[in-house]
């Protein structure tokens, strides 16, 4: 009798823990995704088709231009003629730096080619136009 | 009696077990309604300061743009969209062609990104970007 009994013991892996870790992913999810908000102005991205990602995150540098003309670096408004400062010291500090361009479709051309002059003088000649899918 | 007190020990239970299975539905449901909001545009490379390059004027396209938004390519007037297959045709007969664009102060951002996007469409290769 006493034999028989062992033969019954079943091995289980235990699972009452399971909907614990699932929810922690869940939450990890839930969290991650709210905290990718871009902070910067508002603006209409334009349309394109041919667009290509952006290979990293790490090594970008936002530069936000609104439909009003307002520029914006890392939430801070600066004027056209000192881009070419905060990027220099972005560029130094990051080689592989890239200036994602997050201007609204309005922007007229004038503002653009003053700050194609600034990036260029900063030396931060990558360049990535951001666009929305068309 | 003893049904009685049967009655008295019966426990109410809320049954757990599906419960992983309903936090795996919501979980996939999140990774999948997630979003990645990767960044995407279009790519260019601005010419270095002071770097300009002398070239033949018969490697050279000019693509310019007006205030109201018309574009002279070659000094003809073209549709934005009829851009991608000129470019493909002139690519064909000279490899080495270069396009640059050029645009009124008063252009539009968004006319200046849809002639891009129409040079990256024909795999341009060079764009340059005059000021």
């Amino acid at each position: 009798m006493k034999f028989k009994k062992k033969t019954k013991m079943k091995i289980a892996i235990p699972t009452t823990a399971m909907p614990d870790i699932v929810f922690m992913l869940i939450f990890f999810f839930m969290v991650s995704s709210v905290l990718r908000t871009h902070e910067g102005l508002s603006v209409i991205l334009p349309k394109a088709k041919q667009i290509e990602k952006l290979e990293s995150r790490v090594h970008v540098a936002y530069l936000w231009v609104s439909k009003e003309g307002m520029i914006s670096i890392d939430g801070r408004l600066f004027r056209p003629e000192s881009i070419r400062n905060i990027m220099y010291e972005k560029r130094t500090a990051d080689p592989q730096l890239i200036v994602s361009i997050r201007a609204d479709e309005m922007v007229n051309m004038e503002l653009m080619s003053k700050i194609h002059k600034e990036l260029r003088l900063a030396d931060a000649l990558a360049v990535n136009y951001s666009t929305r899918a068309m | 009696m003893s049904l009685l007190k049967n009655k008295g020990i019966r426990e109410a239970e809320v049954p757990s077990g599906s419960l992983a299975d309903i936090a795996f539905l919501i979980l996939v449901f999140f990774m999948v309604a997630t979003t990645i909001d990767m960044d995407k545009g279009i790519g260019v490379v601005l010419p270095a300061e002071g770097g300009e390059i002398e070239m033949s004027s018969k490697n050279i396209t000019n693509i310019l743009i007006d205030a109201r938004g018309s574009v002279l390519m070659d000094n003809k007037e073209v549709d934005i969209q009829d851009i991608k297959g000129l470019v493909v045709d002139l690519q064909m007969k000279n490899p080495k062609m270069v396009f640059s664009v050029k645009a009124h102060p008063r252009t539009k951002y968004k006319v200046y990104i849809e002639v891009l996007d129409q040079l990256k469409q024909a795999k341009t290769r060079v764009i340059s970007i005059a000021e």
